[in-house]
């Protein structure tokens, strides 16, 4: 149960974070480790530098399919094979190490940063048009920060820790009931590959 | 339930603020689960629910001459879902000569998400795509 502190939040998402006494049951998210070393410190100040958009939450797309406009996901229906920086990642050596380290393991096929304005928010929604699983790593998670799923609990964004989430088939909601921004990106993979394979669904043949 | 023994959870009760918009509007009837609440003319309207048992199916038929543009319950905008009524001649929309039904569950927030989950569904979503809209 998740009491916000304000009521600037639409009656459903206050509803939502505060009668929805679910638990996780381990199918809609959980935590993953990444097989690389990584400094959060690092990633989050050039996180702060990169060019976002002007959407209420703020978006930066890096890294998706080559020579097309940003799809907005990687999307249920596509054959792309082919991924590249969607942005110049020079001034970005530790966000163009990141993920080096990521394509490393198996590509990846989209990459974003969010940041997300103080006391914001995202409706409850599912993202039925994509690829149902994605990793999300915060970079700032203040206190306030939630990721809730309709019926499967809160996230558990401990110590920053990246997590695997169903997002295209669980209605979920995202708030930040504090007064700073907070930074978080999220990718996804090709999950057929067998080193995502094994991160994400390591006790499966 | 008929019959049965009814746990803790069914007994849960709830009484709901209940505010729709009708673009237009002659004369009207609202009633709540068969029984009539209020005749109006005006085309916003907001009263209370009497108690109305969680987690069961409840009916808002407004009878007359309706289109509906906006259905708010217990403070949640149902948005889209307007556009999800049942009318008299057997289609779904918001708009009909005779009668706009709607039905919902309480507590709104749980109902609410549930039938988006379903609706926005990656299946529903190709079917949408495919033949446009298609309510069920």
């Amino acid at each position: 149960m998740t009491t916000l502190n304000t009521d600037l939040y639409p009656k459903l998402i206050r509803d939502f974070f505060l009668f929805d006494h679910s638990v996780s049951d381990g199918t809609a998210h959980k935590p993953v480790t990444l097989p690389f070393a990584y400094d959060l410190a690092e990633l989050l100040q050039e996180a702060e530098q990169l060019p976002y958009d002007d959407r209420p939450v703020n978006r930066c797309y890096v890294w998706g399919p080559t020579a097309q406009s940003d799809p907005g996901c990687d999307l249920l229906t596509s054959t792309d094979t082919d991924y590249t920086a969607q942005i110049d990642l020079t001034p970005y050596p530790k966000i163009q190490s990141f993920i080096d380290s990521l394509n490393a393991v198996g590509p990846i096929t989209y990459l974003t940063f969010k940041r997300m304005k103080p006391r914001g928010y995202i409706m409850p929604h599912i993202d039925s048009e994509c690829n149902p699983y994605k990793i999300y790593v915060p970079l700032s998670w203040p206190a306030g920060s939630e990721f809730k799923m309709f019926g499967q609990g809160n996230i558990d964004f401990t110590d920053l820790k990246p997590n695997l989430i169903n997002t295209s088939d669980v209605m979920h909601s995202v708030v930040n009931d504090s007064d700073e921004h907070r930074i978080i990106f999220s990718f996804y993979a090709d999950w057929s590959h067998p080193g995502w394979k094994h991160i994400a669904w390591p006790n499966s043949k | 339930m008929v019959g049965g023994k009814e746990t803790a959870a069914t007994q849960q009760m709830s009484i709901i603020s209940v505010q729709f918009t009708l673009k237009t509007a002659t004369d009207y009837t609202v009633l709540l689960d068969g029984e009539t609440v209020v005749e109006h003319s005006q085309p916003t309207l907001e009263f209370n629910t009497p108690i109305l048992k969680d987690h069961r199916m409840h009916t808002l038929d407004i009878r007359g001459s309706v289109q509906v543009e906006s259905l708010v319950l217990d403070g949640i905008d149902t948005e889209y879902y307007t556009h999800h009524g049942f009318t008299s001649n057997g289609s779904r929309g918001n708009s009909d000569n005779n009668n706009v039904r709607y039905y919902f569950q309480t507590p709104v927030w749980k109902w609410f998400l549930e039938w988006k989950q379903h609706d926005d569904s990656k299946y529903r979503l190709i079917s949408k795509a495919h033949s446009g809209f298609l309510p069920l």
